[in-house]
């Protein structure tokens, strides 16, 4: 039995810890130096979900930008969810990637997103405030991790599976 | 009703009807259109068909050109099935040129594999070409996979046994991402996408589709037919394919596509070759006319050679009878390179008649024959008579003749010509005896005894006798000297000759003149070495020469009765043998 695969892009500001998350989380098949060259690089996982059966995750790692252009919206095409990156000590990255998942709502108009803040291992740190988080819960998923120590990014990435698999 | 309402219906009460009238026109017409829509299928197909087409050719050319600006995308999907057949069939013709035009470049290239190769395309009557293309192109089919175009999902993947495994479905994305990026790169939207990608013996062949890519991993050199097969491949998947927005087939919609063996790498290579075949053609002998041309004028040209050759031996040996019947001249060999040189070797008698005549006549084409001759002295008895005529120099009285060797003189002639030629007569080479028969002219001083009148008979004993001893003179001058033991010197075969000639006569004379010559053969010895082995050196050379006088023709009672002479003191210190001659007076 074949587990149906679903494509996601990881979308965020530079340096919030995209491929960090990717390489706690996935095997690394290629190397990162396609992040700079071709500008993307994919991994794939396959995940258990319980009840709801296998699932294999595509991961397209897009390079860090707030703007996307016509290359990263043709490789967004197809896509069935977002995992939209940010980092808890720089504010201005959670606004980048609020406005990465409007831009990419052009290509993906259904896909499902999950919003990750990371760095909780520095969260003394944190511009992000909690009640800022606690608004952007009632519009999606949000979840806090630390690619660093690995809390929370399995949870992430199975949050979005399930409602892939859903 | 009002005043004004009264006055209204009485000024406009025409109009009022021509409206209502204009209105149900226009309800019916409305309606007319509405039904129109609906019959317009059934009207068209009821239309006769030439009218029909010329009036709708000119707007459904405006809409289709209208429909191909304003939305390609979906015209090259709808045709996706159509196109690739055409173009397949452009580029098997474009290939079949192409072995055309390799066939022509590898025909004049006949190495020792070249060759195998041709011989083996004309056994299987595949084209020369294809053959080489079999047998030049090693390759193999490592992965098929099957990518939604968009996603970059891999919807299916075949892998040749034995091969590590990878991750198919990141290197799917990576492969649609880079392929993104590089039609993005190049031209953006419009651009062609990437369709090969090589490193070193590695081979990457993408095959897009309107909906799915096929990437073929291969290695080596693949054939040109082998992307015709996935092409199809890619149709037939694209004809079948799962409703849009399943993005990923479960295993019903693959077996009912038939992924599993329409894309596995063995039977794409078996497709492969099973198309380069039937572009071959249908497989049918070569004619054999070709063959039978070329066997028959090989025939011809050895027929030919044959005959030339045989034409050459046959003047060749009239030749050689030719050079072999002409007098005086010994032929040893004949060095012959048909219709190309001609050398005769072999012995001429100085006497002889020249060769050229004889070979100006055997017509031996643009071959001059040269000669290559060495001089001997012939005993054939027309030269040994031409010979004698020059030696002799005969006057016109005297007839020659030689038979078997004897030298016939018959006639009249002076008597000192007798006298001067009678001796010589018998030395002349090649005259084994010599009959004379001349007579002295009457003013002769001088007779010879042969020729002497019978009615002179003292005379003639006389005269014979002092030739007699004038010849014995002459014998016993003569030494036969030898090397060693009895190997007589080279120059002894004439002297011995010269001996036995002169015996003959002397024994002709004896009998002329009434007497009757005594041999004795002496042999001798030098003195060193062993007196016993001396003593027996004597006798043996003593005896050689009287055999040796016996096989020259000297008469054997002559040679039997002769002395053999080997005591020391009676031979000189020398190695030769020699005779002594003892003329008898006949006691009656």
């Amino acid at each position: 039995m074949t587990a149906p695969a679903r494509k996601i892009c990881m979308l965020g500001d530079f340096g919030v810890g995209k491929t960090s998350l990717v390489a706690r989380y996935m095997r690394n098949t290629f190397s990162d130096t396609y992040l700079t060259t071709v500008g993307v690089k994919v991994d794939s996982k396959e995940v258990d979900l319980g009840e709801l059966g296998m699932l294999k995750l595509v991961v397209w790692d897009i390079a860090g930008r707030s703007v996307l252009d016509a290359l990263n919206m043709s490789y967004l095409r197809g896509a069935s969810g977002l995992l939209l990156v940010a980092d808890g000590t720089r504010e201005a990255s959670l606004r980048t990637a609020i406005d990465l998942l409007l831009q990419s709502r052009s290509v993906l108009e259904d896909a499902e997103a999950v919003l990750i803040v990371n760095k909780l291992d520095l969260v003394e740190r944190w511009e992000v405030g909690p009640s800022t988080l606690a608004g952007l819960r009632q519009t999606m998923p949000v979840i806090e991790t630390s690619a660093l120590s690995g809390d929370g990014v399995e949870q992430a990435f199975l949050e979005l599976a399930k409602r892939l698999a859903r | 009703m009002s005043d004004f309402d009264r006055l209204r219906h009485l000024l406009l009460a025409d109009e009022r009807d021509k409206l209502a009238t204009a209105e149900q026109r226009i309800v019916e017409l409305e309606r007319v259109n509405r039904e129109l829509a609906a019959q317009l299928p059934g009207l068209v197909r009821a239309a006769p068909a030439e009218p029909m087409s010329r009036a709708l050719a000119s707007p459904v050319a405006a809409a289709l050109g209208n429909a191909v600006q304003r939305n390609r995308a979906s015209i090259v999907d709808a045709l996706f099935p159509v196109i690739g057949p055409i173009i397949r069939k452009a580029i098997a013709e474009a290939l079949r040129g192409m072995m055309r035009d390799l066939n022509q470049v590898l025909e004049h290239g006949f190495s020792r594999r070249g060759m195998r190769w041709r011989i083996e395309a004309w056994r299987s009557g595949v084209p020369f070409a294809q053959i080489v293309l079999k047998h030049s192109l090693r390759y193999q089919i490592d992965h098929v996979f099957l990518i939604e175009r968009d996603s970059g999902l891999l919807l299916h993947r075949e892998s040749s046994p034995g091969l590590p495994d990878l991750d198919a479905d990141a290197i799917a994305g990576m492969l649609t991402a880079i392929a993104q990026f590089v039609r993005d790169s190049v031209g953006g939207e419009g651009a062609e996408s990437l369709e090969a990608v090589r490193i070193g013996e590695h081979l990457l062949w993408v095959l897009d589709g309107p909906r799915a890519s096929l990437a073929c991993f291969i290695r080596g050199v693949p054939p040109a037919s082998l992307r015709v097969v996935l092409s199809d491949r890619l149709e037939q998947i694209h004809a079948q394919f799962p409703d849009a927005g399943e993005d990923t087939l479960d295993d019903e919609s693959i077996a009912r596509l038939g992924l599993s063996a329409n894309l596995e790498p063995a039977a794409l290579v078996a497709a492969s070759s099973a198309l380069g075949d039937a572009d071959a053609g249908p497989r049918k002998r070569p004619s054999l006319w070709p063959l039978l041309l070329i066997g028959l004028a090989i025939a011809l040209a050895l027929g030919w050679y044959f005959l030339h050759i045989a034409r050459w031996n046959e003047r060749v040996e009239a030749l050689q009878a030719g050079l072999r019947a002409h007098p005086g001249f010994l032929l040893t060999a004949i060095d012959a390179r048909p219709w190309r040189q001609l050398r005769v070797h072999g012995l001429l008698d100085a006497d002889a008649e020249p060769l050229q005549p004889l070979l100006d006549r055997a017509d031996l084409g643009e071959v001059q024959p040269s000669v290559e001759v060495a001089g001997y002295l012939s005993s054939d008895n027309a030269i040994v008579l031409k010979r004698a005529r020059r030696l002799l120099d005969a006057p016109a009285s005297v007839s020659l003749g030689v038979a078997d060797g004897v030298l016939v003189v018959s006639g009249e002639a002076a008597g000192e010509w007798i006298d001067r030629r009678r001796t010589q007569a018998a030395w002349i080479a090649g005259v084994r005896a010599v009959d004379w028969q001349v007579r002295a002219t009457a003013d002769s001083p001088k007779i010879m005894p042969a020729a002497r009148p019978a009615s002179d008979p003292v005379d003639a004993q006389a005269a014979a006798r002092d030739a007699l001893h004038a010849l014995v003179a002459e014998i016993e001058q003569a030494s036969l000297h030898f090397s060693h033991d009895t190997v007589p010197l080279a120059a002894s075969g004439d002297l011995l000759r010269q001996l036995a000639t002169s015996l003959r006569e002397a024994q002709s004379l004896a009998a002329v003149a009434g007497v009757r010559v005594h041999l004795a053969i002496h042999g001798c010895s030098d003195a060193t070495g062993a007196a016993e082995l001396n003593a027996r050196l004597r006798e043996e050379r003593a005896g050689w020469l009287r055999e040796n006088l016996r096989n020259a023709g000297v008469a054997s009672e002559l040679l039997d009765a002769a002395t053999l002479v080997t005591a020391a003191d009676a031979t000189a210190a020398i190695r030769a043998a020699m005779l002594r001659v003892q003329v008898v007076e006949v006691t009656r």
